[in-house]
């Protein structure tokens, strides 16, 4: 009886069990934009492979901003082949502009025409 | 006398304004959204489940009216972790299958009534590729204006069996078998 009630509310915490703070995760990759944008653009089968689902720390150039509240993403300049799309569930408490360097971290979603990371953090000062 | 010369003068400034918009349209023959909105929606009595991804990416030629759609399935967020987790790694193999797009041309395409169209409907003929499979759809869609933004949505159903898509069976009561899916973008046209 016990063992049942442990495994309902087990079973009822995993199911309605907070999405971890990617802010607190350690990072499977710090890359830069322009390696992987150019990983994905070179052969996107094994960069997925390598990438996808992975917490990704990048540190770059802003290039453009878009969206706004619950839908907010910054750019950043990948060089030639591409962008980096840094999504955001809520946005960021600073303003960012075209030519601000920021470092984020993020989980990489794939590849469309630019390289795409979600739930994505700023890191400040680390 | 008078007359006719004014209808020649009235002709001649149709054509030239036909012609600019002909050249408007060249311009920005390409439109390009990366941050358009597709959701799908499954309604069962026992519970709601509403997945939303905001990055999905439409590009749309203004020449001819071809459309293409893609968007990352990890780009997916549902309320419930645990639901995510299980979209992507059970339902529709997100590692296997990271991408669905849409590729498809808008039904008797004709440039200027798409462009001057407001609150308008057209239907997109194409084939929807996810999870491996390809479907060919007609799917309906809206256009308004706005300003310089040119903004299409899309309401459609989708019958998630027709994608391989497996729910075991003690999910069955909770996801709906066809699934309603919601579509926004906005082309900023730059005029």
């Amino acid at each position: 009886m016990l063992i049942i009630l442990t495994g309902g509310v087990i079973g009822y915490q995993q199911y309605n069990k907070e999405r971890k703070s990617v802010a607190e995760i350690e990072p499977d990759f710090v890359v830069s934009p322009e390696d992987i944008v150019t990983a994905f653009s070179d052969d996107e089968e094994n960069a997925n492979k390598k990438y996808l689902g992975k917490i990704i720390e990048v540190s770059g150039e802003v290039s453009d901003v878009l969206g706004d509240e619950g839908s907010y993403s910054l750019l950043l300049n990948g060089g030639d082949f591409g962008m980096v799309q840094c999504a955001f569930m809520t946005k960021p408490v600073s303003e960012y502009q075209i030519g601000d360097m920021v470092r984020i971290r993020g989980k990489c979603s794939g590849f469309l025409l630019d390289v795409i990371l979600n739930e994505c953090v700023i890191l400040y000062n680390q | 006398m008078c007359d006719s010369v004014q209808s020649v003068m009235k002709n001649l400034l149709t054509c030239l304004i036909l012609l600019t918009m002909i050249c408007a349209v060249d311009a920005q023959s390409r439109l390009i959204d990366r941050s358009g909105t597709i959701s799908f929606f499954s309604s069962t009595p026992v519970e709601d489940i509403e997945g939303i991804n905001k990055q999905a990416l439409a590009a749309l030629d203004t020449k001819t009216g071809s459309v293409a759609v893609s968007m990352l399935m990890k780009g997916f967020h549902f309320k419930k972790t645990l639901m995510e987790e299980h979209f992507n790694e059970n339902y529709i193999e997100s590692d296997k299958y990271p991408k669905a797009t849409l590729k498809g041309k808008i039904e008797n395409y004709d440039a200027i009534a798409f462009l001057t169209g407001n609150n308008a409907s057209f239907t997109v003929i194409g084939d929807i590729t996810m999870h491996g499979i390809t479907k060919t759809v007609e799917v309906p869609i809206t256009l308004e204006k706005k300003g310089a933004n040119l903004i299409i949505t899309s309401e459609f159903r989708l019958t998630i069996a027709d994608f391989d898509i497996d729910i075991p069976k003690i999910m069955i009561n909770k996801i709906a078998r066809e699934v309603i899916i919601n579509v926004s973008f906005n082309f900023k046209t730059g005029e």
